[in-house]
């Protein structure tokens, strides 16, 4: 990592872009399989493609989505991918056996999909409607219906209760009957979420311009103000210390470690060119790869240096990043429908 | 990247935004339009991209509903534009009880959607027939015609000509600014409701309109030539129990506003009125007014003896197609030689109405931006839209701007070239104060 991340005034290292793969359109979303072999990737027009996360080869392009890709996630086992979007029904496609499956349907776009940690059970909001699936079976069972539609979903990190944010607040809605949701109140609109890997706290991007983040065991909230547009980009490192926010050309990472970040500043990091639209941390080091609508990757060590450690540029804004497993190497996808594949030097 | 159209279409259930949506996607085959839908219609167009949401209005902070949103369309209109191949127009289909407010509202606050979206318009349904009962008991339908660019009456099939002409006028007098046309079955030319640039200020000051005029106490005047100085007014059952009226011998063959002759009706307004009873003669002082008893139910008729043979300009509190009013002599119904509608001076404050202002003058940035925000703090929730083009001091380009309660939003225009620099702007909404609105923008010249 040292050769990669000089010291403040030294020039970032240059990236050079490797495999290049036909996403079809507006990437929406790239999501990688667990083991690290292949890539999912979302478009704005409906595209599913999975590529050779390697060579950039596609390896497979799952049918059925009439409208634009809005979520897509791989089983626990790295075997799976479920999609949905402007469409009332959940698709499935085994990567080993070309296998489909389609659940549904609902009234509604599916806006959220999420894995149970089993990979038995999968979560699903569409508007207001909240369903668990399983898909073994083919059996549903549905929830009651939210106040307002769900922005993020996700599980505990027991698989217990499914973590939803929306207008209004975070609902921490158990997965079996029995007990009643508890909520997270919070006047305004939540547009995005992140779970601390720890399942200690929930961070949440607000419409109002703000970072709202709840620790799960008390209850406490707290609060990030001063973006100038909607932080919609959140990333947690893999140790749960630090979180990554952007909704500007400014990052900000905040530092969970001892009392923070409550009464602390985040370390600013200044590198794009207009807003931040994607963030994502290394799976194993605090290294954080940072996309924006300038084109730009940029790789930042945020616990050394408040200056970029390596700049990859594309010509066309960048909407989605994945990281491939080992952390060597990661995928940028694109506004104009194609994904680019960056290897790490020194590496 | 030019930023793509919404039309929003409202009104309530069954007044026709069903059948109008099916005109729009079929005569629009050409174009890629995508349909949000907040309650289930009955589109018979395959082609088009037709999204169910859920209504949801989200308040953006503490509570204030001017600053409320719909944060289904700001999830859905992003998602939209997330493809190269992009749709030519959204259109907009709200339920009938929907409050236009957080959606034009949110072409304003949200960014995402202010850089890639314009709304063209806010096309209401009204339908002829109901109508009246609808503005009676809901604040859902004033509103909605209150916000409306485009107010399309229709049904108008089903109601007498008289009853659609009343009918207009009492829209009018809830929004001056709203481009008003009359259909059966939703048959409007679509070049009326579609691409309305959402600023048509221009066109509707060319129209002559009745909002930038001084406030009169009568709503209507004619001309007429009579060869006896006996004349008859017969009526039917209208709105209210009185009727007051002054007649102005006069010379003119205008009705202009300012004109000597209008002026002279609105002073001799002021003055007491004589009540008269149907059936009763009444010699006819031209000084003072006449206010006629309607109480009693059925044809009322009413006689007048007027100084002389000769023209009089008669001035009616209400339009004449309210109570049906005809003049006759010698039993002959008599045709005004012109006529002239004049803004309702009579609305209350807590109705919803419209005041233009219409001044030359540069206006003084700093002095208009800090009057615009006290006014929008103070009375943003009763200020439902405005629109306008200044003329600001040292700036040679006219000044646009447009508003949704607190919101506004306004950028440089062309250049005023030789055309006269005048400032026009228009309020939209409940208990607005002409004078004070008049005075205080007055206060804001260079």
């Amino acid at each position: 990592m040292s050769g990669l991340m000089p010291s403040a005034g030294l020039k970032p290292a240059s990236l050079t872009p490797g495999a290049r793969a036909d996403a079809g359109d507006h990437v929406t979303g790239l999501v990688m399989n667990r083991p690290g072999t292949h890539l999912a990737a979302g478009s704005g027009a409906g595209h599913v493609r999975i590529f050779d996360a390697a060579s950039g080869e596609q390896a497979g392009e799952p049918a059925g989505l009439v409208g634009g890709v809005l979520t897509m996630a791989w089983s626990p086992d790295g075997t799976w991918l479920a999609f949905a979007g402007q469409d009332p029904h959940v698709y499935l496609w085994s990567r080993l056996t070309g296998e489909h499956m389609r659940l549904g349907g609902h009234d509604r776009w599916v806006d959220r999909l999420a894995w149970s940690p089993s990979g038995k059970e999968l979560a699903v909001a569409s508007g207001r409607q909240l369903h668990i699936w399983t898909p073994g079976d083919g059996s549903s069972r549905e929830f009651e219906e939210l106040p307002s539609a769900a922005t993020g979903l996700a599980f505990s990190r027991n698989g217990k209760d499914l973590l939803v944010s929306a207008y209004g607040g975070l609902r921490i809605v158990p997965v079996h009957p029995g007990r009643p949701p508890r909520v997270l109140a919070w006047q305004g609109s939540l547009i995005s979420m992140a779970p601390s890997p720890d399942g200690h706290v929930v961070a949440c991007g607000s419409q109002d311009r703000s970072v709202h983040f709840w620790r799960l065991a008390s209850g406490r909230d707290s609060e990030m103000r001063g973006f100038t547009y909607k932080p919609e980009a959140l990333a947690w490192d893999a140790d749960s210390t630090l979180l990554a926010t952007a909704g500007d050309a400014s990052i900000c990472v905040w530092s969970f470690l001892g009392r923070g970040p409550e009464g602390t500043s985040p370390t600013v990091l200044e590198g794009h060119e207009g807003p931040c639209t994607a963030l994502a941390f290394a799976p194993r080091q605090r290294m954080l790869a940072s996309g924006g609508r300038d084109g730009r990757l940029i790789l930042w060590n945020p616990t050394r240096s408040k200056s970029p450690g390596a700049i990859g540029e594309a010509s066309s804004p960048v909407t989605a990043i994945a990281w491939g497993t080992a952390g060597t190497s990661l995928w940028t996808g694109h506004d104009e429908g194609w994904a680019i594949r960056w290897s790490l030097p020194g590496r | 990247m030019s930023k793509i159209p919404v039309t929003v279409l409202t009104g309530f259930l069954g007044s026709g935004k069903t059948t109008l949506l099916n005109r729009i996607l079929t005569e629009h085959h050409g174009q890629r339009i995508a349909v949000i839908e907040n309650e289930f219609g009955e589109i018979g167009i395959d082609q088009a991209l037709v999204i169910n949401a859920d209504e949801e209005v989200f308040e953006m902070n503490n509570g204030c509903i001017c600053c409320t949103v719909r944060g289904d369309l700001i999830r859905i209109l992003g998602n939209l534009v997330k493809r190269r191949d992009r749709f030519d127009r959204i259109v907009l289909e709200t339920t009938g009880m929907a409050d236009p407010g957080p959606v034009a509202q949110t072409f304003f606050m949200d960014d995402d959607i202010r850089d890639q979206f314009h709304l063209d318009g806010i096309v209401t349904l009204v339908d002829a027939h109901h109508v009246a009962l609808h503005l009676e008991d809901s604040s859902e339908c004033r509103e909605q015609i209150a916000f409306a660019d485009v107010l399309v009456l229709n049904k108008c099939d089903l109601v007498d000509l008289a009853t659609v002409e009343a009918m207009e006028q009492r829209i009018r007098s809830m929004n001056a600014l709203a481009k008003i046309v009359r259909s059966e079955h939703a048959r409007v030319d679509l070049a009326t409701v579609l691409d309305v640039g959402g600023f048509d200020l221009e066109r509707a000051i060319q129209m002559k309109p009745t909002f930038l005029e001084p406030e009169y106490p009568f709503e209507w005047s004619g001309v007429y030539d009579l060869t006896t100085p006996d004349v008859q007014i017969a009526l039917e059952d209208g709105p209210d129990e009185s009727l007051d009226l002054v007649w102005i011998p006069t010379s003119a063959l205008t009705l202009a506003v300012g004109s000597e002759t209008v002026e002279r009706a609105n002073r001799v307004w002021a003055g007491e009125p004589t009540r008269v009873s149907s059936g009763q003669r009444h010699v006819v002082d031209p000084a003072v007014p006449v206010t006629l008893d309607l109480s009693p139910a059925g044809v009322k008729a009413f006689a007048f003896t007027l100084p002389a043979p000769g023209r009089y300009a008669l001035f009616s509190q209400h339009h004449p197609s309210e109570f049906d009013l005809r003049v006759l002599t010698r039993e002959t119904p008599l045709e005004p030689l012109v006529s002239e509608a004049f803004a309702a001076g009579h609305t209350h404050d807590d109705e919803v109405g419209s005041v233009g202002i219409q001044m030359a003058g540069d206006l003084h940035p700093e002095k208009l931006n800090a009057w615009l925000s006290r006014l929008l703090r103070e009375q943003g929730n009763d200020i439902f839209r405005m629109k306008g083009i200044l003329s600001l001091a040292g700036s040679p380009n006219r000044f646009v701007f447009q508003g949704v309660h607190m919101l506004f939003d306004g950028q440089e225009d062309r250049p005023w070239g030789e055309a006269q620099r005048v400032n026009n702007l228009v309020f939209i909404g409940r208990k607005l104060d002409r004078e004070m609105l008049n005075r205080e923008f007055r206060a804001c010249l260079a």
